[in-house]
């Protein structure tokens, strides 16, 4: 027997000898022959679900040119980007579906009365819904996906290999399920103490209902412009663009720096100056502190928008850049299993 | 990649990636493989092309994190299309599969002391498998060197080949490294020139000191002075569109090798 030979291992019926039929991820097999029933202890294997790709390419495409129209984008985007290539993939996703349950107990701080006094209300929630918990099961890479939410039209079909790239998993599994039960359990803790100021006891638990490989579909959409290349991603079956790269605004980030900077200074010296003229009287301050507060955050905000917007980033992507669009959370609730008791 | 031969009718076996379980496409017979002590060699292909990682590179280079004029003087010195070497090693610790990678290959460049394989479509790297021009890098360090430190049992090892990039250029006179991802297209560098923020707060900070003036004098003084603040707008617009502004390159490709 050569090495190879070695770790083949053939598959037969234990009582009749006939060959038997299985698939990844099964642990119990019917012989068609003798109708007896058998357990495999193979490696585990985790259930495969594969959407259907509703999205064809024109389609990718007219929506990777309405997302160049919008946000800070270069001006001749539309006009000068070429499209070089745009292909379907399949991404590899762990989706753990859990019921989430947590009692959490803290106050609640409220002011009351004409004197703005400090109330303090116990309160305790019990938490027990359904969440949803999906990870990328490869490295994410330049693909800014980490997360996807299923929309109830998908469809699923059998995992096999087609025509279609499907991107291999790399994570392990085990990981993966740990980290959904301990982001799942912390949602619903999270959840527990929305309403509170402080949370003195939480104890959380998790129930896993299913644990699935779901390969979801996306376009991936590379275009050039100005000799750069940069790329966007759709998904295959809502048309949204999930992520991507765009050149920046010139334009825009000028006109950013021009009214951050105006626009601050001018509040902060308009509080300044109406604290000096009311000499120090309570609305004079007032003024002054959310002026002040005001110019932080507006300062603050078109720096970011001067600063990094040579580039703008859509979804998950990593670097330096002006980030836009929201990324996909790891945890989302069914709202239809929510049986929860607030106090 | 070892040659599987069907136990019962003896023709050969396909193995895809990542699956246990291998049917015959003649006899129909389902063998199970038991991947612990044998080495599969894997290849992940490239996704992305000569000249779209170059326009990945340029990208990069006009990233607002990067000097201002690397884009337009980045000298490439060397752009290599490679394949890159590292095992995987599946195994159960302490009940839990887990994922080692180790480098098969010394090296310094950026990125690959990470160690993660990129996402990409694995297939089997046999004779079959094309490497499209690129150099395949070749192992020089030996599997059995980290086989007695890994922890726990074997569910299965293999050689992973993942798609590079590796680029050298020069800037000011300085040499630098950096790396494309082959697959996704992520850029890996470990130094890179970079640009100050300098000039940007500068331009803000004119702009509010002139807002701030024509808030306190317009309040304090007379509302003229309001004037200032409209004048901060633009004064910050005016000079903030030099600070952004770049210079087109007189070829307005980076000039590769």
């Amino acid at each position: 027997m050569t090495e190879a030979q070695k770790i083949l291992v053939s598959m037969t019926c234990p009582s009749c000898g006939g060959q038997v039929q299985c698939e990844e991820g099964e642990d119990l097999v019917l012989c068609k022959f003798c109708e007896s029933v058998f357990a495999l202890t193979t490696d585990e294997g985790a259930n495969k679900v594969m959407y259907k790709m509703t999205v064809d390419k024109d389609k990718a495409l007219a929506k990777v040119r309405d997302w160049w129209k919008t946000g800070p984008k270069a001006q001749d985007l539309v006009q000068t980007a070429q499209v070089t290539e745009a292909y379907p993939m399949y991404l590899p996703f762990w989706r753990l579906i859990a019921r989430g349950k947590a009692c959490v107990c803290g106050i609640e701080e409220e002011r009351r009365g004409k004197d703005n006094q400090k109330v303090e209300i116990p309160r305790e929630a019990l938490i027990n819904r359904e969440y949803i918990y999906s990870e990328i099961a490869c490295e994410t890479g330049d693909l800014g996906i980490q997360s996807i939410v299923i929309p109830e039209r998908a469809q699923a079909i059998s995992y096999d290999d087609q025509e279609i790239v499907t991107f291999g998993v790399t994570s392990s599994r085990d990981n993966a399920y740990e980290a959904g039960g301990r982001a799942i359990r912390q949602t619903a803790v999270e959840d527990g103490g929305a309403r509170m100021d402080k949370i003195y006891f939480s104890k959380s638990f998790f129930f896993p209902k299913a644990f699935t490989l779901v390969y979801y579909p996306f376009w991936i959409v590379r275009y050039s412009y100005e000799g750069r290349t940069y790329f966007a991603t759709v998904d295959g079956i809502t048309a949204r663009v999930v992520s991507g790269r765009a050149p920046g605004n010139a334009g825009s980030q000028s006109t950013a720096a021009g009214i951050g900077g105006a626009l601050s200074g001018g509040l902060a010296g308009f509080g300044i100056g109406l604290a000096i003229v009311t000499e120090g009287t309570d609305v004079g301050i007032g003024v002054l502190v959310v002026g002040i507060v005001a110019a932080v955050a507006l300062l603050g905000y078109f720096y970011n928008r001067f600063r990094y917007g040579d580039e703008i980033l859509e979804g998950a992507v990593n670097g330096k850049g002006l980030k836009s669009g929201r990324t996909q959370k790891k945890v989302q609730p069914i709202y239809n299993e929510t049986y929860d008791y607030f106090k | 990649m070892p040659d599987f031969q069907c136990p019962k009718c003896g023709a050969s076996l396909q193995v895809k990636p990542g699956t246990q379980m291998a049917t015959c496409s003649f006899c129909g017979t389902v063998t199970y493989i038991d991947r612990r002590s044998a080495l599969f060699f894997y290849l992940l292909p490239f996704s992305i092309d000569e000249n779209a990682a170059k326009g990945i590179f340029k990208r990069w280079t006009a990233g607002p994190a990067q000097a201002k004029d690397l884009e337009s003087s980045a000298n490439i010195t060397k752009f290599a299309k490679e394949f890159f070497p590292v095992f995987r090693f599946r195994r159960t610790v302490n009940g839990k599969e887990t994922v080692f990678v180790k480098p098969a290959k010394g090296t310094l460049l950026p990125g690959m002391q990470d160690l993660t394989i990129p996402p990409g479509n694995i297939v089997i790297y046999d004779a079959n498998a094309s490497t499209k021009g690129a150099d395949v890098i070749q192992p020089d360090i030996a599997i059995d060197s980290y086989l007695p430190e890994l922890t726990g049992t074997p569910i299965d090892q293999a050689l992973v080949y993942f798609p590079i990039y590796e680029i050298a250029y020069t800037y000011k006179g300085a040499a630098y490294q950096a790396v494309v991802d082959g697959s996704s297209g992520a850029v890996y560098t470990t130094s890179s020139p970079t640009r100050s923020s300098g000039a940007y707060i500068a331009v803000m900070g004119l702009a509010f000191t002139l807002g701030l003036l024509g808030g306190i004098l317009g309040i304090m003084v007379s509302p003229i002075f309001f004037v200032l603040v409209i004048a901060g707008f633009f004064a910050g617009k005016l000079l903030a569109a030099r600070v952004v502004e770049r210079q087109k390159p007189a070829d307005a490709e980076v000039k590769a090798e």
